[in-house]
């Protein structure tokens, strides 16, 4: 980060190697939508390049890259609510895609999280999909680590109780 | 066992080759190198701002009036010289993510207004009518005075900071906007003669909220990268 700070672009694709994919498979999971996590991708990346001179040379570039992706997300959903709906092309709302079970346990699983409260997932996407530390999770999402480790416990026992519920169905 | 531990749920996944390549040409396009500022001359900057504005404010006002206000005014300019230390150390001090929990910031964005409106309530010597109080041109001209000097001196303090705060940008604008509103109505509250209600609440208190209202505003704009 120090060397793409100071005008390498060798630093900035290694930068992107490592930190790209992780940062999209976080907006992936919090948006839920490819397309819109590849846009909050490119403004996440914007924002870094724009604030580089405001980045603190030493300390750790995840927390404040993902804190970055946090607030993108943020924006871009409070941005969402306020648009209106789009309407189909006879003038009606769009049909709520039906919902099937799904097949594969990483599907369900999938679907498990996507119907957790966002602090929640947001708490488990970060320590157990992202791999970031409880401390650094607790930097992204300006809390504390105790908040974030109930938040994942919290939102653990939820998918737990969906996982059980699945399995009754099935 | 973890059930995430197992899964291929944890692939990593890849953005487009296109949504890539757009990135690298963003961010490397013109790239040179950025002057980058460290947290402890970005706190010297914002203390000497501050430092600089009471000062300046202070100069400006005795030019005016000559007059020191009470020894009970100056005690309580003190108490709140130390608030404001306190403020902006909870706003700034330690970087984003390090801060105190954002309930408690958040508490001391409120409770300090509030106790501010209730310290200026005990400094009145008279309360008049509120009618006779906002036709007074006085009122109107002093809380215009202390809102504009609150306002720059909050920009000057929140500068130093802009696109640094990406966890809570809106609550770190009302802390340093907070900063800012204190530093004018400690400066305005030792020189200006009037200690009427009224004029305190409106002229000196007022302009303390709206310009944490603004913090927070401005905040979510330039705070956050």
């Amino acid at each position: 980060m120090e060397a793409y700070v100071d005008g390498s672009t060798a630093a900035f694709d290694l930068l992107y190697q490592r930190i790209g994919a992780r940062l999209f498979g976080y907006l992936i999971r919090l948006t839920r939508e490819r397309e819109r996590a590849e846009d909050l991708l490119q403004v996440t990346f914007a924002k870094m390049h724009r604030a580089r001179d405001s980045y603190l040379r030493g300390s750790p570039v995840l927390p404040w890259a993902f804190a970055i992706a946090h607030r993108a997300f943020l924006d871009d959903r409070r941005r969402a609510r306020k648009r209106q709906e789009d309407l189909s092309h006879d003038g009606r709302l769009p049909e709520p895609a039906s919902e099937t079970l799904p097949a594969e346990l990483s599907d369900v699983l999938e679907l498990a999280l996507a119907r957790l409260p966002d602090h929640y997932r947001e708490a488990i996407v970060l320590t157990k999909v992202t791999g970031l530390s409880v401390a650094e999770a607790a930097e992204v999402l300006g809390t504390t680590g105790a908040a974030v480790k109930l938040r994942v416990h919290r939102g653990y026992k939820e998918l737990r109780q969906y996982l059980e519920d699945y399995q009754r169905t099935r | 066992m973890d059930p995430f531990d197992s899964l291929e749920f944890q692939r990593d996944v890849q953005p487009r080759e296109a949504v890539s390549a757009h990135i690298r040409h963003a961010c490397t396009k013109n790239l040179t190198p950025a002057r980058s500022v460290s947290r402890r001359s970005r706190l010297l900057l914002t203390a000497l701002v501050a430092f600089a504005g009471l000062l300046a404010l202070l100069a400006a006002g005795l030019h005016d009036h000559h007059d020191l206000g009470s020894e009970n005014a100056l005690y309580g300019t003190l108490g709140w010289a130390c608030v404001l230390l306190v403020v902006l150390g909870l706003g700034v001090a330690r970087p984003p993510g390090k801060r105190v929990r954002w309930q408690a910031r958040l508490l001391v964005a409120l409770l300090v207004p509030l106790s501010f409106l209730g310290y200026l309530a005990f400094e009145a010597s008279e309360t008049l009518p509120m009618d006779r109080a906002l036709g007074n041109e006085g009122t109107v001209g002093c809380g215009v005075y202390t809102l504009l000097t609150s306002a720059v001196v909050s920009l000057g303090i929140m500068l130093p900071w802009r696109r640094t705060d990406p966890v809570s940008p809106g609550l770190t604008g009302a802390l340093l906007g907070l900063g800012g509103g204190l530093v004018a109505a400690i400066a305005i509250g030792v020189v200006c003669p009037c200690r009427e209600g009224w004029h305190l609440w409106l002229a000196h208190g007022a302009s303390l909220v709206t310009v944490v209202l603004i913090g927070a505003w401005v905040g979510r704009r330039w705070l956050a990268p």
